[in-house]
Formats: structure tokens, C-alpha cells, sequence
């Protein structure tokens, strides 16, 4: 386990950026938030700082980016596999 | 605050003192590439169209023919034609009048040959080099700069770094009088809130949201037909790999680059802004498409950001490379001019990004070439279809 940056862009936001590679059980931290990687997630991609529902708004840069298409667990990624936006379809 | 540039009969400033070989048509492409070979200090600006195209697709292509003629950054420049072309050497010689700047034109059919064709344009060439060689650059002020800013081969760190260091530059060029051009609207989508937000009036606010719902309208259309459902997605397989998930995300990184003043109005493609400020442009396509209207609406200089890293480039004008992480930068050296990374890494603020993107691009006005520029990349110039 080691502690990995990551950067949320507004405090609204329920996902982070990863500012390194990380892998399951690494800590990481953005100030005084702290999160543990349920699975290997890369450097630039998102991690899902609360447990949400299937159909829950997903934001970053305080705003919608999408809605997940799965229930998604604290700490695992988040990317095409399990939210998707309506706009530009 | 000034740049040294080239002041312009027609009263424009430009900041290269190019002679551009134009084909009229893409059957002159050869030849005008055979004359630009020739002669040091030309450009040559080939194409695909010009001809077998009719209504607002074939105006599209003449005013964009136009408006690069016209564009200060270019001294003088030859109209190469075949001669029987539909976007006529004729019209396109009278689009050109009004810069005032030496313009010749070569029609392949009327000289006899490829040989001889070329021969008259590297003859005319030579002469308008020569020329416009005396012409010496003077202070002129940054309010007559326009900078167009766009983005491309985006990542996750593009709208954590590289955008927003982008979009301080952006408010310095506009607190200093000066114009920027952002667009890229199908990249909007899911941010036109925000941007409505900072209209300069409500007709902007409206003007912003129309051009916004009129390119998700073509977009539904376009991407609805089960045939090709494999080629709707709007964001690029680079873009998910650099962990963008969604449009909206892109949309939401992208914006920083037009920083935080106020939007003064919404232009069409290839139109010059009416006054000085930050203007949305409204216009299509890929890199090449939006950084062509842009230059085409009188941008002289061009900030793109590439999280993953693009070597393109314009025919004359200067293209500033920023990246948004160190990893990109140390492996494209030579097509990076800047890295915004230190912003992620806290070596670097997103202010003084700004400044120092503002004092390069102070410094390619002034006649310092970027690395696209100076490896002649060109492949920006495109003219997009209707």
C-alpha cells in the first residue's frame, strides 16, 4: 500500500483524478480526503469517492459529466464501463 | 504593450511575412506545390476542393480561400488555377482586392503545362519574395492581436492544467485589448450553462445556446442511423484512453481555455469579430477545420493544447504547443513548446502559466518560431465541407 495524489476539481464533485498509476488497497489523497483504491486505476482516470447508485449523477469540475450505468462502490473506477451522458447522442 | 509585427496596406497587422502559393482548385495542388519548392519565404496552402460542389458548400470553400488570402499574415500571394474550375482564379483574384496586397495568378491551362506553369509562378514568386522582403516589422499594440485557442489529442490533464494555464492567457490577451477565439462546439456540450452565463448580453446567452442546440441537433441526426452505430461516438479512442469518459467531461475541461471574461458574440466560421474581446466560433470538425475558420476570422496566432500530444501545425501561422504533463512533454520534445504539468505537480501555478503562455505568445507575434512552424508542419489548413 502506498499513498497516490489525486485532484478534485470542486468540492461538489464525487469522483477524483488520479495524478498517478494505483492500485488496489493504495491510499489516495487530495488535501485532508483521503480514499483507498478498491482496483488498479491510471494516471488522468477516475475514482468514485462515495458508493453510488445506478442511475446517480456522477460530477466533476462541479458539474454533471454523466450517470452511472452500474451501482458504483467507493474507491473503484470510473470510466465507459459504468457511467454514460446523454448529450451529444 | 506591444509586438513587433507587419503593418498591412488594408490597415491589418500581421505577424508573418509570407508569400502564399494558393490553388484554386485541388487538380493546381502540384504545381503550386512545385513553385512553393522553389522559392524560399512561400507558403503553399493545397487542398481537396474548389470544384464538383455546389450552394453553401462551395460559398464555404470560397470564403475560406478568401479569408486565407487575405489574412495579414501573408505579403502577397499567387492564385494557382487549373481553368476550368467552378471557384474561379477570376473570383478568387477579386476576393483578394480588398487586403490590397500584390496578388498574382498562374492558370495551368492557359500557360500550356505543368513545366510552364511552374515556371511563371517561380518567376512571380521570386519577384513578390524580394518585395516583400523590405517590408520591416513595427511596433504595433497587442490590442490588434487575435489568438485563437483550441484543443487536441485531449487527456485527463488537459482541463486540469494545460486548459486552464490556457484560459489565463487568454483573460491577459483580453485585459490587454487584444481579441481570442475559442470553439470546437460539438465539445461544448453539457458546458453551454455556464458559458451562456457569461454572455456579455442575453442575445449572446441566446446566440451561445442556439449555436450549442443546432450542432447536438446535427449531431442526433447524424448518429442515430443503426448502420453506424460503431461510428457515433463523439470523443476520440485517445480521449477514453487518457481517461475521459463522456462528452460532458471533455466539454467541462475544454471551456478553461476561454478563461473567465465575458463573451462578447458568436461568429460564423471564417468571420472576423466585429469588435475586440473573447468571441465564440461557431464552427465544425477536427483540429485542422477549427484552427482554418479561426485564422480564417483573422487569428494570427494559435494556442493549442494536447494532452497526448499533436505535432500539427498551420501553413503561416505560428501554432504554441502546450501539454498539460510532463510524461507528454519528455517524450514529444521537439512538437511541445510548454509544459503545464508543473500545475499538477504544485511546481507551477496556473497564473504564472498564463503569463508565460502570454509572453510566448508575445514572442511568436514578434517573428520566434514554434517547433510546428519551424518543422513546417501543416496540416491544419483544411477547408471543411457542408
Amino acid at each position: 500500500m502506498s499513498r497516490k495524489k489525486m485532484l478534485i476539481m470542486d468540492p461538489r464533485d464525487n469522483v477524483g483524478v488520479l495524478l498517478e498509476d494505483a492500485g488496489p488497497g493504495d491510499l489516495c489523497f487530495c488535501g485532508n480526503l483521503e480514499c483507498t483504491a478498491k482496483e488498479s486505476i491510471a494516471f488522468g482516470h477516475k475514482i468514485s469517492l462515495a458508493d453510488l447508485q445506478s442511475g446517480a449523477t456522477v460530477l466533476k469540475y462541479g458539474h454533471k459529466i454523466g450517470y452511472a450505468t452500474a451501482p458504483i462502490s467507493k474507491g473503484t473506477w470510473v470510466h465507459r464501463h459504468n457511467i454514460e451522458s446523454e448529450r451529444g447522442r | 504593450m506591444e509586438f513587433y509585427g507587419y503593418r498591412r496596406l488594408d490597415g491589418q497587422a500581421g505577424v508573418r511575412n509570407y508569400i502564399g502559393i494558393i490553388p484554386s482548385v485541388f487538380c493546381a495542388n502540384r504545381v503550386a506545390e512545385m513553385i512553393s519548392q522553389q522559392v524560399a519565404g512561400t507558403v503553399c496552402l493545397t487542398h481537396p476542393v474548389g470544384c464538383s460542389q455546389v450552394g453553401a458548400d462551395l460559398e464555404r470553400t470560397a470564403q475560406t480561400l478568401i479569408a486565407m488570402g487575405n489574412h495579414p499574415n501573408l505579403a502577397g500571394v499567387i492564385v494557382v488555377g487549373l481553368g476550368c474550375e467552378r471557384f474561379t482564379v477570376k473570383e478568387f483574384v477579386e476576393g483578394l482586392q480588398k487586403s490590397r496586397k500584390p496578388v498574382a495568378q498562374v492558370i495551368i491551362q492557359e500557360e500550356g503545362d505543368t513545366l510552364r506553369a511552374v515556371e511563371k509562378g517561380v518567376r512571380l514568386a521570386h519577384r513578390m519574395v524580394e518585395e516583400a522582403s523590405t517590408i520591416q516589422r513595427q511596433p504595433i499594440d497587442i490590442s490588434e492581436l487575435s489568438v485563437g485557442v483550441k484543443c487536441g489529442g485531449t487527456d485527463a490533464t488537459s482541463g486540469i492544467s494545460a486548459n486552464p494555464a490556457v484560459g489565463a492567457m487568454s483573460d491577459l490577451v483580453v485585459d490587454h485589448g487584444g481579441t481570442v477565439l475559442f470553439s470546437e462546439v460539438t465539445e461544448l456540450l453539457g458546458a453551454e450553462d455556464i458559458l451562456a452565463a457569461r454572455a456579455a448580453n442575453s442575445k449572446v446567452a441566446e446566440d451561445i445556446l442556439d449555436t450549442i442546440r443546432r450542432m447536438e441537433d446535427k449531431l442526433r441526426v447524424a448518429g442515430t442511423d443503426p448502420k453506424y452505430q460503431n461510428r457515433s461516438a463523439l470523443i476520440s479512442t485517445g480521449n477514453f484512453d487518457g481517461g475521459v469518459s463522456t462528452v460532458a467531461e471533455k466539454a467541462l475541461g475544454n471551456i478553461y481555455k476561454s478563461g473567465s471574461r465575458p463573451i462578447c458574440g458568436v461568429v460564423e466560421y471564417c468571420e472576423t469579430p466585429g469588435g475586440r474581446g473573447l468571441y465564440l466560433m461557431d464552427s465544425p470538425g477536427h483540429d485542422g477545420e477549427v484552427v482554418t475558420g479561426m485564422v480564417g476570422g483573422g487569428a494570427q496566432v494559435i494556442v493549442f493544447t494536447s494532452g497526448r500530444g499533436t505535432p500539427t501545425g498551420f501553413p503561416f501561422v505560428p501554432v504554441i504547443k502546450v501539454t498539460g504533463n510532463s510524461r507528454t512533454y519528455e517524450k514529444m520534445r521537439e512538437n511541445i513548446d510548454y509544459n503545464a504539468g508543473g500545475i499538477i505537480d504544485g511546481s507551477n501555478t496556473i497564473l504564472a502559466a498564463g503569463e508565460d503562455l502570454f509572453r510566448m505568445v508575445l514572442e511568436a507575434a514578434g517573428g520566434k518560431t514554434p517547433h510546428a512552424e519551424a518543422m513546417r508542419h501543416a496540416e491544419l489548413f483544411c477547408i471543411s465541407r457542408l
